[in-house]
């Protein structure tokens, strides 16, 4: 059981420089766009001005929007008694402010945490994962979560993502520029200036969007580590994260000597494709956060590190 | 969440590729106490009908010459069985696991060549995982394995199948990587 104190969290140093060198190549992703929009004479103050509302709108009322969209409903201390003891207790040890507390009527496993600051934070979860968790594993969510709040990862994801909302906005000018002609450029258009820019720009979007959800990954392992020490129990994060999976995977109820009468001559080729599977997904693959906290488990523990076969 | 395992260095071409794969993975699981030996497996087919395929309907005192005699005799005893799906079971028992999986894959290969391969619907082998009995079941169909851990009669812990496959995969098994080609196998007689 956690006690009541602030304690002082360590630092993944390989993470930390990972994720570093994602945010700088981020950055000269985005200082490379800001050019190519000055040598196409792009009005720079006006397209930047408009996507800063935009996101400045996401930042400040992500926290209403996903209440809303997810039907998530605040609680209080009176409401939910043991859920919002557990996340005070939470909050303290991490050194936070204590969050709002939503719960969402859904029998799938989930949790998220939300908030520009930690000030402004939520933490939801859902009625399933109460049912399917014991008190430890949802401990070990909720430290997760609290995590992500500590680490203003929500700030971090919101402002990379920023020139990548320019970058959309751009190309939707682009777009009505080539459709309706704009900008009272008139006449002059310069048709191959446009293209270069229309390519320039979806680069710009494609390798954005790898590097955010590279980064959004590593803040999933680095939320995973803080998590499980604000805790001291990373063994059971990964045991919710296992039931979670469970949970979220679907087998099938026929019999297989049912389904193989059915489909005898039926050959379904086994998928391939799961290295581009993981270079698009915002969360790491569970396997390898699963294998990480057993192995700062072990580390804990003082138990030697997890003994593996390679092939 | 279906995607959840890498397959193995490469999709096998052969039932034996796939197959031989239970033998290491096994040795080494029980090695670091994964898993408990299990020296029960069984060959799951659907009988074709009475007459067409001599083999099949002397099936039995076969398999013996299969098993036990000749180049690669095992000394794996067998039994032949019908369930109450109208299926067959080879059920297969031996000491020692190679000797077990090789029989297994003999008998398969042995329905397959002289009867019709598309006959052959599931080799079974039983081990014990995380106190309770559980299966490796492979498909003739797609070539792969995963874990059946049944609870009861009609209820299964997946949340372990997951951590077995897990093992399994890491061992070099080849393990179907989409959860919705798991079907479960009830009853089965060992």
């Amino acid at each position: 059981m956690a006690s009541n104190q602030p304690i002082q969290l360590t630092r993944d140093n390989g993470l930390r420089s990972r994720m570093y060198l994602t945010m700088f190549m981020l950055a000269g992703v985005y200082a490379f766009f800001i050019l190519l929009l000055i040598a196409a004479g792009i009005p720079l103050v006006f397209v930047v001005g408009i996507a800063a509302v935009m996101v400045g709108i996401q930042y400040y009322a992500s926290d209403r929007m996903i209440l809303r969209s997810t039907g998530a409903k605040e609680v209080t201390r009176e409401e939910a008694p043991e859920l919002y003891d557990m996340v005070e207790r939470l909050a303290i040890r991490a050194d936070v402010p204590m969050p709002k507390v939503a719960i969402m009527e859904s029998a799938a496993p989930n949790a998220f945490a939300t908030g520009r600051n930690p000030k402004n934070a939520l933490v939801a979860v859902t009625t399933g994962i109460q049912e399917r968790l014991t008190r430890r594993e949802l401990e070990a969510v909720i430290g997760h979560e609290l995590s992500h709040v500590k680490n203003r990862d929500v700030t971090v994801i919101t402002l990379a993502s920023f020139f990548l909302t320019v970058a959309s906005f751009v190309m939707q000018m682009m777009f009505f520029r080539m459709m309706f002609g704009g900008f009272g450029g008139g006449r002059n258009n310069n048709g191959g200036a446009i293209m270069m820019l229309m390519v320039g720009t979806l680069v710009v979007q494609f390798v954005a969007q790898l590097l955010i959800m590279a980064l959004s990954r590593y803040r999933e392992y680095g939320a995973d580590h803080s998590g499980a020490e604000l805790t001291g129990d990373p063994g059971a994060l990964a045991n919710a994260l296992e039931k979670i999976s469970a949970a979220s995977s679907r087998v099938p109820a026929e019999d297989l000597r049912k389904m193989t009468a059915a489909s005898a001559l039926a050959f379904y080729p086994a998928l391939k494709g799961h290295s581009m599977q993981s270079l698009f997904s915002t969360h790491p693959p569970l396997e390898d956060r699963i294998a990480r906290l057993r192995q700062m488990e072990n580390e804990m523990r003082g138990l030697p590190q997890d003994i593996r076969f390679e092939n | 969440m279906a995607f959840l395992f890498k397959r193995g260095p490469s999709a096998p071409k052969s039932d034996w590729d796939a197959i031989k794969t239970v033998i290491t993975a096994e040795a080494r699981l029980q090695t670091v106490g994964e898993i408990l030996p299990g020296r029960r497996a069984g060959v799951l087919y659907r009988p074709p009908e009475p007459g067409r395929y001599p083999f099949i309907d002397g099936l039995e005192s076969k398999l013996r010459g299969v098993l036990n005699e000749g180049d690669g005799a095992t000394k794996t005893s067998h039994d032949v069985q019908e369930d109450e799906h109208g299926t067959r079971w080879v059920i297969l028992e031996d000491g020692n696991f190679e000797d077990l999986t090789n029989s297994v894959f003999t008998v398969g290969n042995a329905i397959g060549f002289e009867a019709d391969p598309s006959l052959m619907i599931a080799a079974v082998w039983s081990t014990h995982y995380a106190g309770s009995a559980a299966y490796w079941l492979y498909t003739y169909q797609r070539k792969t394995f995963y874990p059946f851990i049944p609870i009861g009669s009609d209820d299964r812990d997946h949340p372990a199948e997951l951590n077995l496959a897990k093992l399994m995969s890491r061992q070099g098994m080849v393990v179907e990587r989409s959860t919705e080609h798991w079907y479960p196998l009830w009853d089965i007689p060992f």
